[in-house]
């Protein structure tokens, strides 16, 4: 009985580790800083199908913003007329020296741009992608 | 204080200080200024934060593009020109024009030297009398001396290229690397207690950009 009880979890184990996600590995709790206008991580790969919680700090003395889509996304932000964000997880406003977490769940595989979208910020470079893996 | 249309506030503090300062205050930084804001605080604590009254001006009857000249008298040993703050919120190919006058006991040395990267040198000779009574005609110029060294600094550069701020060491020896910008300080910014005022230095700024911070260093302490 007992041996039959440790075949069948080894089983399970082995079962487990054979359908574990190839993501698996990937964090899940991110850390962005933003010191003199540039995000200190520009290329970051995460996990599909799991929370990930993006901790952002910004460093500077003035407005930043943390805006996470695809280009159709970015096209509507770089002519909008939304000075403040907040009620929506991809979309974060960070006044000057603050620290703010937002939690995202990817439903689906494929790179998203996060971009500050305040005047000259993208095209000074505050831009990064997020790969999201399956 | 108030000339014109601006109002003209000095302040004392760190780039971040100043940079918030100036946020809670109104002004859009653009996104090179946190940079741009520690690269002189580090040099020194001393800022001028100039705001542009549109309405104020409008009461005036001035028109986009005219200039507010402002004097400031700063007592130190060698004048010091910023000129990388120039570039700040324009992109890297954007022209930047200017001309920079320096009237000095004698003939100053200047740093960046030799010319080149988009500064040159248009004038270096003794002011003439007739100049030099011309100035001291102005209000407030009764300082001029008698006799002088006349140089003019131009600038045309692209924003890129303005990296760097005019050193000068009027005494025509070895200007300040660190105040041309080409080094960092050894250490943090100090002020001398009490400033060297064996010169005075008068500079003249035609705040040509509308709603620019202008930055400006002074051997001694001030507070907002």
């Amino acid at each position: 009985m007992i041996l039959r009880l440790l075949v069948v979890l080894a089983l399970a184990a082995f079962a487990a580790g054979a359908c574990a996600p190839a993501n698996a590995a990937l964090p899940t709790q991110i850390g962005i800083r933003i010191h003199y206008s540039h995000f200190d991580a520009t290329k970051i790969e995460v996990p599909m199908g799991v929370p990930v919680t993006f901790t952002l700090v910004n460093d500077d003395p003035i407005d930043h913003e943390w805006l996470i889509g695809d280009e159709a996304f970015h096209a509507r932000h770089r002519n909008g007329t939304e000075a403040v964000h907040g009620d929506r997880p991809n979309e974060v406003s960070l006044p000057p020296f603050t620290t703010k977490t937002t939690t995202l769940t990817f439903d689906k595989p494929g790179v998203l741009t996060f971009i500050c979208h305040f005047p000259q910020h993208e095209a000074y470079g505050m831009v990064g992608v997020v790969i999201v893996r399956p | 204080m108030r000339i014109d249309a601006l109002d003209i506030t000095v302040l004392k503090g760190g780039g971040a200080e100043v940079g918030r300062w100036a946020t809670d205050h109104g002004f859009r930084l653009p996104p090179a200024a946190p940079e741009v804001l520690d690269f002189y605080a580090a040099r020194s604590p001393i800022f001028l934060a100039a705001i542009f009254d549109a309405d104020a001006a409008k009461a005036r009857g001035q028109n986009i593009g005219d200039g507010t000249p402002v004097h400031v008298t700063i007592p130190t040993a060698n004048p010091w020109v910023p000129l990388r703050i120039l570039g700040l919120g324009k992109s890297g190919d954007d022209r930047i024009d200017a001309d920079v006058y320096l009237l000095t006991d004698q003939r100053p040395a200047l740093l960046p030297y030799p010319f080149a990267n988009g500064m040159r040198l248009d004038h270096s000779a003794p002011a003439t009398v007739s100049l030099l009574n011309d100035l001291r005609s102005d209000k407030g110029m009764d300082w001029i001396p008698q006799s002088g060294w006349l140089t003019k600094v131009a600038i045309d550069a692209s924003a890129g290229q303005l990296t760097y701020d005019l050193a000068v060491d009027a005494k025509g020896t070895s200007p300040s690397r660190v105040a041309a910008g080409l080094e960092a300080p050894a250490s943090p910014t100090s002020t001398p207690a009490t400033p060297n005022a064996d010169t005075v230095a008068l500079i003249g700024i035609a705040l040509a950009a509308l709603g620019a911070i202008v930055l400006l260093r002074r051997s001694q302490t001030v507070s907002a």
